[in-house]
């Protein structure tokens, strides 16, 4: 089961490269949100706990419902283009996360970690590859937040998550985070009359 | 902390003689040109200064050297800015304060080496192991410490804030700086090449006499083509610091040749010579503040015919030149004479090459000695004699009783140490040995040998009483002959540029003379004005200076390029960064 | 329970700004609680080099503390002056002067968080919490210079810092995979340092020193930090270079310490002087060629930090102490320069270095101060950064790294250059007679000569309180 789900987090990050608008961006990150809850959940219902629960739990409400919900939202009302804005064309980009799928798997060796690990580590370096190469300030939100994504599923094989308290405080963070980079999207768009932070290249040198 | 060696006592007694004039004099020149609260700034950084150089020559360790050397830098810079509004003392303050900080860098490269070796700061301890050390780290040393205070110094090609910073720096400044402060680093190399290091190789006394030499051709050289008065002066010091390393630079050799009464000698004339500049020069560059508050120009082009508005200025002046020129019975003549015989002397002793090289540099120091006569009749007698060339001259005034007083110690002393001259080297030759860690009693200088008499005196009191008798006899004014124009201007006057051209021929090769004409025109027929100019090449800037700044920002303006201002490229680093870590973290 | 204050007081104050309707009232409150916050830090750290048991901070945490209230108390002092003459140059409104304060005080705590936490992960979000808190004052005038900048820190800082979350996430697993426990509490992980398996530590390491280190400023992630710096209310700038950049190298410094009792040898050692090296070389680079006064102030910061990474790479008692002490040093002379110059982008309402001519006319006692300062920051004597510099260089030369000494002078020299050519330019000249001089109130005054005092101290005669702090964390790294 376990291993479905993680080929599933797999595909949804290729996903994420792939998407060429905001909407299947958004789109895949909640799924890839959602596996991440299913993975959380089943871990619970082997014997992780309460607090478990409370952490699926509010990976589902944070990551699957609320913050792409806002995203949504903001693409609507800021009447944006749907385009990501590809610095790179999608074969090359293909290329470059196949090579970086390899990489992941190096590396996961490297650490004396599994196949599991290697996803976690290819969905930070792709959520990374997002934010290098899309134009658009909400891809590169999208962007953190798959690392991030990366980041939970490393915690919960390696070390079987971190402690509650540190769980809920990061949670937190990324939430006020995604909440502040939100907000300054809205003043971008205000501001360069667009969302594409290429842009944003007032102060050089 | 503090020591107090001879040698220390020797340079320590040279900052108070200049200093203390300097201060008198600079009461009248501040009063009436900045407000109250400037000039008790400038005292205080004045006495800040004194201060700082007082600590370089006593220092007792390495590390507190540093520290008085740094103050001694920060104060001067406050002083070289002191007309803060004038676009061009900042400059020169900036050029001042980089060529000092490179210098700097250089020594803290050789102190912390020195540490590194020994382990302490210690003057005795750093001796103890740097004995020890291969010859190569010597060498190492010996040129960071040369450099490093070169750079302090002035030896050519390091000169270039010179003639910056002396002209900007109110006179007494001027004074103090050329006067004494760069003579501070003459005292570090002697204390930290000679003293600490200990010539090891017989290259390093050839260096610094090329080097001095270098300095002083190309110091007079500029010297005699300069027209503003404070400038001339400035490049006249750096020829004088040449004068000054060669008996530095002898000494070292003969040190290494193991001649050492010759070293002794060496090092007395470089000595003397030493504090012999710091007197005139003092002198002459408080002269210059003297006609520059008299007149409100520098430009000797301008002047002219002070001698009868500014009459005491004008004969310390005339002191002053004829000391520096290097003529009988004043102290310069001592010094340089003690040096050219010290040259002959070590051609005469030492067997092979050197014979040449000696011989060699003991021509470049007559030459110099004539070139230095030529440029100071050209600043007296364009500055102060025939009849005023503009305005400004003709309404010169004298200067008042502080800055008379201030002139005068200095004039007395230009005296008393040309006619004193047999005391004063009694008293070196102690300094001296001091100097190279050697007893001064070990060794008789039969030192009447080489120098003047006493009867010196005598001699000018009968020139002065043979000037009185030939005065007295019949003098009949008639016009100056003028082919029949008979309307003689100043205009017609011989000029600085004129008596220069000469020299600017002969040296084309170094000065690279070029000339530009400007004709602004009404029509194609008639020509408003012409203005017709003549320059000559400051090599050293323009080949060395201005390439070596287009380089590194050259380098910087391509280097902006890391930061595009785009985020994307920013994360790239990032990622760029973290992968090559994370590849090549196997080499661990 | 001094450290229980400490923290509270910046949260109570923010929680003040609710209540306290005048901007003059909460600038007032700011100072005292900051005052009292310092006075605690002084008192804690007393307490703690008499008995060092009795606290449940090391002195590493104290050192910082202390360096942050000193530095806090100095922006509060300033605030007010500065926010008043923002708004009398309509450059701000009233009503948003008042988030000034609630934000600056959350930040202050989140920094303060960052330093006493034993909890790597609550470490972690107190970073975290800094680059949120903070990204509001960078954009603080909301145009789209200062909108671009924020964006820029906080999207490459969190990166940076997702980064080092990994690192953190890797140093719990190597502690899982070596001991079978779970747990991220630096002093366990501290302890059990020799038996973490070195591989992962390595890798670990990396990570973090990669993601604090883009928080530190640490070239080549350093991108956003001239722009945040530029951006941000001067006392903000100030708070930024002086204590900010500071905690991340704290974070390094913790990981550091695990790292090598791990690993030995040189392996964090070279890591730390390769990117010493790098930041060195970027900002004398870069300072050259800058236009914007706070610019060319904000890639000094980063030149610094590179010295102060060079230090601990050397190491040794010397290097380490004087990366230490520099730490200091810098933090109140940037955050003097700050003040100053904020004062002086105010009066000329630019911050293009041309425009700027005879500060020193026009604001006298801000110009004296940004001069002594701008000696300072060269590493001139008597002022204390000159006497850390040294501390770095002798280290380097005595543990055999004369090359990497010579190059950093060689750096040093250049960004000497030609901050005195600049600062020569803004400092001296004649004043643009359309300025109008301006006279700071007492506040900010005393927050310079405050700044001051441990300028011209710290250097001759190392406080009592930061030499024993020290001297405790050098025991702590066992040299």
């Amino acid at each position: 089961m376990e291993n479905f789900i993680i080929l599933g987090l797999l595909l949804s990050a290729f996903g994420m490269v792939f998407s060429k608008r905001v909407g299947a961006l958004i789109w895949n990150f909640t799924l890839q949100s959602f596996f991440l809850f299913l993975l959380t959940f089943i871990e619970a219902v082997k014997g992780g706990g309460l607090s478990l629960y409370l952490v699926a739990v509010l990976v589902l409400i944070l990551k699957v419902l609320v913050i792409p919900r806002i995203f949504s939202k903001m693409v609507v009302e800021m009447k944006v283009s749907e385009d990501l804005g590809f610095f790179i064309r999608p074969e090359l980009s293909l290329i470059i996360a196949l090579l970086l799928a390899y990489l992941s798997w190096v590396f996961s060796g490297m650490l004396f970690l599994g196949a599991a690990a290697a996803v976690a580590f290819l969905m930070m370096a792709l959520g990374f590859f997002i934010m290098v190469f899309r134009a658009k300030a909400l891809a590169q939100i999208i962007g953190l937040l798959a690392m991030e994504n990366g980041i939970f599923l490393l915690a919960s094989l390696v070390s079987g998550g971190m402690s509650f308290l540190v769980e809920m405080a990061i949670f937190f963070d990324v939430f006020v985070g995604a909440v502040i980079l939100g907000i300054f999207v809205y003043r971008i768009n205000r501001l360069f009359v667009s969302i594409d932070v290429s842009k944003l290249n007032r102060l050089r040198g | 902390m503090l020591l107090f060696d001879p040698l220390s006592v020797f340079f320590l007694i040279i900052i108070l003689t200049i200093s203390i004039p300097s201060f008198i004099y600079s009461f009248g020149y501040l009063k009436g040109h900045y407000s109250g609260r400037k000039i008790l700034l400038g005292h205080l950084l004045f006495a800040l200064f004194v201060l700082s150089l007082l600590l370089v020559v006593s220092a007792g360790n390495i590390f507190f050297f540093l520290i008085a050397w740094e103050l001694m830098s920060f104060c001067s810079y406050f002083l070289v800015v002191f007309d803060s509004e004038n676009k061009k003392s900042i400059t020169a303050g900036t050029i001042y304060m980089i060529m000092s900080q490179i210098g700097t860098a250089l020594l803290i490269v050789a102190f912390l080496l020195m540490y590194k070796y020994a382990g302490s700061f210690d003057f005795n301890a750093v001796k103890a192991a740097l004995s020890l050390l291969p010859a190569k780290h010597q060498d190492i040393l010996f040129l960071l410490l040369f450099f490093g205070f070169g750079a302090k110094a002035g030896i050519v090609p390091l000169h270039i804030w010179l003639p910056f910073a002396h002209p900007q720096a109110p006179s007494h400044i001027s004074a103090l700086m050329s006067g004494v402060m760069i003579k501070t680093a003459i005292y570090g190399m002697i204390r930290f090449i000679i003293l600490t290091l200990g010539v090891n190789s017989l290259w390093w006394g050839e260096l610094v006499i090329v080097f001095a030499c270098l300095s002083c051709l190309v110091g007079i050289i500029y010297a005699l083509m300069e027209k503003d008065l404070k400038t001339l002066l400035a490049y006249s010091s750096v020829e004088n610091i040449g004068i000054i390393l060669l008996g530095v630079g002898g000494s070292m050799m003969f040190l290494k040749l193991g001649y050492l009464p010759l070293a002794l000698l060496a090092m007395c004339a470089g000595l003397y010579h030493l504090i012999n500049h710091a007197v005139f020069k003092g002198l002459l560059f408080l002269c210059a503040g003297s006609v520059y508050r008299g007149t409100g120009t520098r430009n000797i082009e301008k002047l002219g015919g002070l001698i009868k508005k500014m009459p005491w200025t004008s004969s310390y002046f005339l002191l002053g030149s004829i000391a520096i020129s290097a003529l009988p019975p004043l102290n310069g003549f001592i010094s340089e004479w003690l040096t050219l015989m010290v040259f002959f002397l070590g051609a005469l002793t030492v067997a092979g090459g050197i014979k040449l090289f000696f011989g060699l540099a003991a021509a470049a120091l007559a030459l110099t000695s004539g070139l230095a006569a030529a440029c100071f009749v050209k600043a007296f007698g364009i500055t102060f004699l025939a009849r005023p060339r503009s305005a400004k001259a003709e309404n010169a005034k004298e200067c008042g009783l502080s800055m008379n007083i201030g002139m005068g110690i200095l004039g007395v002393l230009v005296v008393f140490l040309g006619l004193g001259a047999v005391y004063v080297v009694k008293l070196l030759v102690i300094v001296s040995g001091s100097a190279l860690g050697i007893e001064g009693g070990q060794i008789q200088l039969g030192s009447n040998m080489y120098l003047p008499s006493p009867f010196l005196p005598l001699l000018l009191i009968f020139f002065l009483g043979l000037a009185f008798v030939l005065q007295r006899s019949r003098v009949s004014t008639n016009q100056t002959w003028d082919c029949g124009y008979y309307k003689l201007t100043p205009r017609n006057e011989y000029t600085a540029t004129a008596f220069s051209k000469p020299f600017r021929r002969a040296f084309g090769f170094f000065l690279r003379p070029y000339r530009t004409a400007n004709k602004s025109k009404d029509s194609h027929y008639h020509i408003k004005t012409f203005s017709y100019e003549t320059h000559t090449t400051k090599i050293f800037t323009k080949y060395l200076y201005k390439n070596l700044l287009g380089w590194i920002f050259g380098l910087a303006r391509n280097m902006r390029g890391i930061q595009t201002g785009s985020i994307h490229i920013y994360l790239g680093y990032i990622f760029l960064t973290l992968l090559l870590l994370l590849v090549f973290m196997g080499r661990y | 329970m001094e450290l229980t204050i400490i923290l509270a007081v910046p949260l109570i104050l923010s929680a003040a700004g609710l209540f306290v309707k005048k901007n003059e009232g909460l600038a007032n409150l700011n100072c005292l609680g900051y005052l009292l916050s310092l006075i605690f830090s002084i008192s804690a750290g007393y307490r703690f080099l008499s008995a060092p048991g009795s606290l449940s901070v090391d002195g590493l945490s104290l050192f910082f503390v202390f360096t942050i209230s000193t530095v806090a108390f100095a922006a509060a002092l300033y605030s007010g002056g500065y926010i008043e003459h923002e708004i009398s140059r309509n450059l701000i409104t009233k009503e948003k002067a008042r988030l000034y304060y609630p934000l600056f005080n959350l930040f202050v705590f989140a920094m303060l968080l960052v330093t006493t936490v034993n909890n790597l992960g609550l470490m972690w979000v107190a970073i975290e919490i800094t680059t949120l808190v903070s990204a509001f004052l960078v954009g603080f005038h909301n145009n789209k210079n200062s909108v671009e900048a924020a964006w820029k820190y906080i999207i490459i800082c969190s990166v940076g810092i997702t980064l080092a979350l990994l690192g953190t996430i890797l140093f719990s697993y190597a502690f899982v995979f070596s001991t079978g426990a779970k747990s991220l509490n630096w002093t366990e992980l501290f302890s059990a340092a020799s038996r973490l398996n070195p591989e992962i530590v390595k890798i670990a390491f990396i990570f973090i020193i990669i993601g604090y280190g883009t928080k530190a400023g640490l070239a080549p992630m350093h991108t956003w930090l001239p722009d945040a710096h530029s951006q941000a209310l001067s006392p903000i700038s100030a708070l930024l270079s002086g204590v900010l950049l500071k905690t991340s190298i704290y974070a390094i410094l913790r990981y550091g310490l695990i790292a090598d009792k791990c690993l030995g040898g040189s392996y964090v050692s070279h890591l730390l002087i390769l990117f010493g090296m790098l930041s060195l070389l970027v900002s004398a680079g870069l300072v050259l060629v800058q236009k914007d006064i706070k610019r060319l102030l904000a890639y000094s910061s980063i030149e610094h930090i590179g010295i102060i990474a060079l230090g601990f790479g050397i190491g040794g008692p010397i290097g380490t102490y004087g990366a230490l002490l520099h730490m200091f040093n810098h933090a109140v002379t940037k955050s003097l320069l700050f003040f100053g110059v904020g004062n002086i982008v105010n009066v000329y309402g630019s911050r293009n270095i041309r425009s700027i001519r005879g500060a020193l006319r026009a604001l006298p006692f801000s110009g004296l101060m940004v001069t002594a300062g701008i000696f300072a920051l060269a590493g001139f004597p008597p002022f204390s950064i000159f006497f850390s510099e040294m501390m770095i260089l002798l280290a380097a030369f005595s543990r055999g790294y004369a090359v990497l000494g010579c190059a950093m002078l060689f750096f040093i020299v250049i960004i000497f250059g030609a901050v005195i050519y600049y600062f020569s330019q803004v400092l001296f000249g004649e004043k643009p007679k359309n300025i109008v001089p301006y006279k700071e109130p007492l506040p900010g005054r005393l927050a310079f000569l405050f700044l001051l005092v441990f300028i011209l101290v710290s250097g001759w005669a190392v406080p009592v309180l930061l030499d024993g702090l020290i001297r405790s964390v050098l025991i702590l790294k066992g040299i």
